[in-house]
């Protein structure tokens, strides 16, 4: 079985390699995918939202419906893990190893958090001018509380961030990002249209800050999700009262 | 077959397609399904390696506007693979997440994640 199962990935494999042949070379700056849109993005970003790193404006301003759904497939994630792991019946799972109170480790962490969630917040504000922005800030936070819950242990970390706010910031995230992509629907605008939100600004300032607003709203949701999950996964769906 | 035309300036495409191989073994070959999932993951980082590739242009800087280069296209790397696989590593973590739950609860229901023994058990739930 193991050698039908290698004979077949090895004919795959050579019918991959032969279909590469068509592939553009590598390093290749007319390829196709680097034509068309690519350009104008590169060309566009800075004078269309004043924001000099273009994976940022296109994420979240050139594409932000894009991205809004992905943030809902990461949200859906966490309460997919939700109703599985917290329905049903309730039978002890398998402890999975309490840590020991060392208190190298419990100082160690306690001064790492602080730096790691400055660090975050760099990440999400400074996302226009430097490689950064929600998604990555998000998971950093979340990083953060998670170290606590592994060192710490479960119950120890919950002053840090209680369980059960998990899921609501997620939702807070969501529910921000679409909120300020509907305030431009009034204002003449379509949705996720920043050049229309009341502030009194150039439409470029105007999609700079909208491309902030997106970040937060994006990192809220990540940080929210991230921890949810992993509290589902960790306790195996058992909420606070244990 | 020419095979030297890929290995001769497309070399990292045939470096994705290992570790495609790779995963796909993994998710083929064992029985434990939490070795599938970790061949999921290394399918996933295939995938998303595949799609930096492209996106690569030699001699190009990092998707962040310079004033010294200017805004010439062909002076950075695209950003649009980028992008993409930024928002899709976040979707994998989280998709991982509900395969882990998942396992979790076959764990819960049947005793075990080793496919055989899981279908055994299944098949003599069906005949009860």
């Amino acid at each position: 079985m193991k050698a039908l199962t290698l004979l077949v990935l090895a004919a795959l494999g050579l019918v991959m390699l032969a279909a590469g042949a068509g592939l553009p070379l590598y390093g290749d700056a007319s390829s196709p995918a680097s034509l068309h849109v690519a350009d104008d993005y590169v060309r566009g970003s800075m004078k269309d939202a004043h924001t000099p790193n273009v994976v940022t404006t296109m994420i979240a301003d050139y594409r932000g419906f894009d991205t809004l759904g992905e943030t809902m497939v990461v949200f859906s994630a966490g309460l997919a893990c939700m109703l599985l792991l917290r329905g049903g019946e309730r039978r002890p799972v398998p402890a999975i190893g309490r840590p020991r109170n060392n208190i190298v480790t419990d100082i160690v962490t306690r001064a790492m958090i602080p730096v790691i969630q400055l660090f975050a917040l760099y990440v999400v504000f400074h996302g226009h001018y430097s490689p950064g922005g929600g998604f990555q800030g998000g998971a950093l936070i979340a990083t953060s509380i998670l170290l606590a819950r592994m060192v710490l242990g479960f119950e120890r970390s919950q002053y840090l961030f209680p369980q059960r706010l998990g899921t609501p910031l997620g939702l807070l995230g969501i529910a921000f990002y679409a909120g300020v992509g509907l305030v431009a629907l009034p204002f003449g605008g379509n949705l996720l249209d920043y050049s229309y939100l009341p502030l009194g600004l150039p439409p470029h300032m105007l999609r700079n800050w909208g491309i902030l607003f997106v970040e937060i709203g994006v990192a809220l949701a990540v940080t929210g999700t991230l921890i949810s999950i992993f509290d589902d996964l960790t306790t195996g769906g058992q909420t606070g009262e244990r | 077959m020419d095979l030297t035309v890929v290995l001769t300036g497309r070399a990292p495409y045939a470096f994705t397609i290992v570790l495609l191989l790779i995963g796909l073994y993994g998710m083929m070959a064992k029985q434990n399904l939490m070795k599938k999932l970790f061949g999921m993951n290394i399918f996933q980082g295939a995938i998303i390696l595949f799609f930096i590739v492209h996106a690569y242009k030699t001699g190009a800087s990092v998707p962040v506007l310079d004033d010294a280069l200017g805004t010439d296209p062909t002076r950075y790397v695209n950003p649009i693979p980028h992008g993409l696989m930024l928002t899709a590593i976040v979707v994998s973590v989280a998709t991982t997440g509900v395969a882990l739950a998942l396992l979790i609860r076959i764990y819960r229901s049947y005793g075990t994640i080793d496919e055989v023994e899981l279908l055994e058990r299944l098949r003599k739930d069906e005949s009860r």
